[in-house]
């Protein structure tokens, strides 16, 4: 793939043989993947949730939503920090910053990376949206109502958003760049396809590529509900309200996790013998500059994103077997996105099938492109497509084949995630599999 | 609340923070001197006592503290009853 990155590694003597061997040198390849998602905690779990088409939704727990007009969520049950770092840190860190270091430390386990060769050449590039803004809301009304000595002494060093790096950083031991993206809900997939620039220009030798997000506390919750954007009328039935394409949707449901992809260069990764899943292919990025809410109507710069990203892994639309889909359930996304996939597709746009993991996992902001890509990750491996639940009757405006209600057995090589953002942003990713990534 | 009680529990507050045994806390004569706490870690073993006993310790005593004894005093002196949760 291509992102701009000169090729200037240090001490290191790049030598390749034709442009293919140089493809396969330098072409980054997933080698880890850790999860903390609302429907599994670990990749296992996670996959089995995904083949059988469960639904991460609840009635809000974590606080009381009575006030709202949307109760429900999908929130991570059953999460214990202290499984996964000291217990001082099980006790004060914020839960984003908790949800992030759990997903990570599984990712570097899964690489088989625990003694890193070089941990300066270790980097950790995160994407979230909200970051700690739970936090602050949390310690603002201990303030308020209580005091500064009520609040986190901590509370300094854990209130921006750069603190969830720096604490996967901490407790992993990375010592090269620690960055974070945030471009709203495309952040995760945005800081990928960055960590992948960082890896083809030479920066560093392994990423952990983060995506983070716990959104779930009553002032962004009480504010998303105030302009409507998120499901309000399936309160009752909470595994029914997230609906993506689907003729009756009303909006998306919050949620909450992290996923965190260990990225290293093909040809390092094969030299330490490293299990290889799958090769990170093309990466796009592009701003319509229209709105804060909104994407520009002529669809233009997302059409162009993802047109970079299928560009950059020197394919062609009608080569994917599969399309991740933003899929948020919101009126318009849904609407717009199909048209989106059509224009990219062509003629083959109705023989590609398109899924959205946000019908079981919600919407998980900055987070979302990451766990999206685990889920299409996972069923590349395991060999299904991850379903889009909820889906009784098709919206006649979303007329591609959604993959609906359970899982469909597949073999994909080659797939496409998408993720819209606040701001008129617009991301995506091609994935290939371990087969073609080898060669 | 009895004395053994309350150095129990800042036995464990002060190991967790410091990323000590409970033993080197305890026999510790100096936490700064020999376990390596600066003001930070100070406040959070402050604030973690606050919570647990929901009290507000004498300000004023809190830079001194550097022993377990020093901390059941504080905690004693400012009126903590027993573990508020």
């Amino acid at each position: 793939m291509s992102t701009g990155f000169s090729l200037a590694s240090r001490n290191k003597s790049v030598v390749f043989e034709s442009p293919v061997c140089e493809r396969r040198a330098m072409a980054v390849v997933v080698t880890g993947m850790g999860c903390v998602t609302p429907t599994g905690i670990g990749v296992p779990a996670f996959a089995e949730s995904l083949r059988s088409g469960v639904s991460g939704t609840g009635p809000v727990a974590c606080f009381d939503a009575r006030p709202y007009r949307c109760r429900v969520a999908a929130e991570v049950g059953g999460f214990r920090a202290a499984d996964f770092m000291p217990m001082r840190e099980a006790r004060s860190l914020p839960r984003v910053v908790q949800l992030a270091v759990a997903a990570a430390r599984m990712a570097v386990d899964d690489a088989g990376v625990a003694g890193w060769r070089d941990r300066q050449r270790v980097g950790v590039l995160l994407g979230t949206s909200g970051g700690p803004a739970a936090y602050h809301f949390e310690q603002c009304m201990i303030f308020v109502e209580r005091g500064l000595r009520r609040m986190q002494p901590m509370f300094p060093a854990y209130a921006h958003n750069g603190s969830i790096a720096s604490e996967c950083a901490i407790q992993l031991d990375a010592r090269g760049p620690v960055l974070t993206v945030s471009s709203a809900c495309t952040s995760s997939s945005d800081a990928i396809g960055l960590a992948c620039g960082l890896l083809e220009g030479g920066v560093v030798d392994v990423v952990l590529a983060c995506g983070a997000d716990a959104p779930l506390a009553p002032l962004l919750f009480a504010a998303f509900d105030r302009i409507g954007v998120m499901s309000t009328g399936w309160n009752d039935r909470p595994e029914l309200a997230s609906r993506p394409f689907s003729a009756d949707r009303d909006g998306f449901v919050l949620g909450e996790g992290a996923a965190v992809f260990v990225l290293e260069r093909g040809r390092d990764a094969r030299e330490r013998g490293a299990r290889i899943s799958n090769e990170i292919a093309g990466y796009g990025a592009t701003c319509d500059a229209h709105h804060h809410f909104t994407q520009a109507p002529d669809g233009e710069e997302a059409v162009r994103a993802i047109t970079q990203a299928i560009d950059g892994a020197g394919i062609e639309a009608a080569d994917l077997d599969y399309v991740n889909a933003h899929g948020t359930a919101t009126p318009q996304n849904d609407a717009f996105e199909t048209e989106i996939l059509r224009r990219v597709l062509g003629d083959s746009a109705g023989g590609i099938p398109v899924s959205s993991s946000k019908s079981m996992v919600g919407h998980t902001l900055g987070a979302c492109g990451a766990i999206e890509l685990a889920a299409t990750l996972i069923g590349m491996r395991e060999g299904f497509l991850p379903p889009t639940l909820n889906l009784d009757q098709p919206d006649p405006a979303c007329d591609l084949d959604f993959v609906p209600h359970r899982a469909r057995p597949a073999r994909v090589e080659v797939a496409l995630s998408t993720s819209f953002g606040f701001g008129s942003r617009n991301a995506a990713l091609v994935v290939r599999r371990e087969s073609d990534a080898a060669g | 609340m009895p004395r053994a009680d309350a150095a129990e529990v800042v036995v464990g507050i002060v190991a967790i923070e410091l990323r000590a045994s409970e033993e080197q806390v305890r026999s510790a004569r100096s936490f700064r001197g020999e376990l390596g706490m600066d003001s930070i870690a100070l406040a959070n073993i402050v604030y973690a006592l606050e919570e647990e006993y929901d009290c507000e310790l004498a300000v004023e005593g809190v830079k001194r503290l550097d022993t377990v004894a020093d901390l059941v005093r504080v905690l004693l002196d400012g009126g903590a009853a027993g573990p508020g949760r």
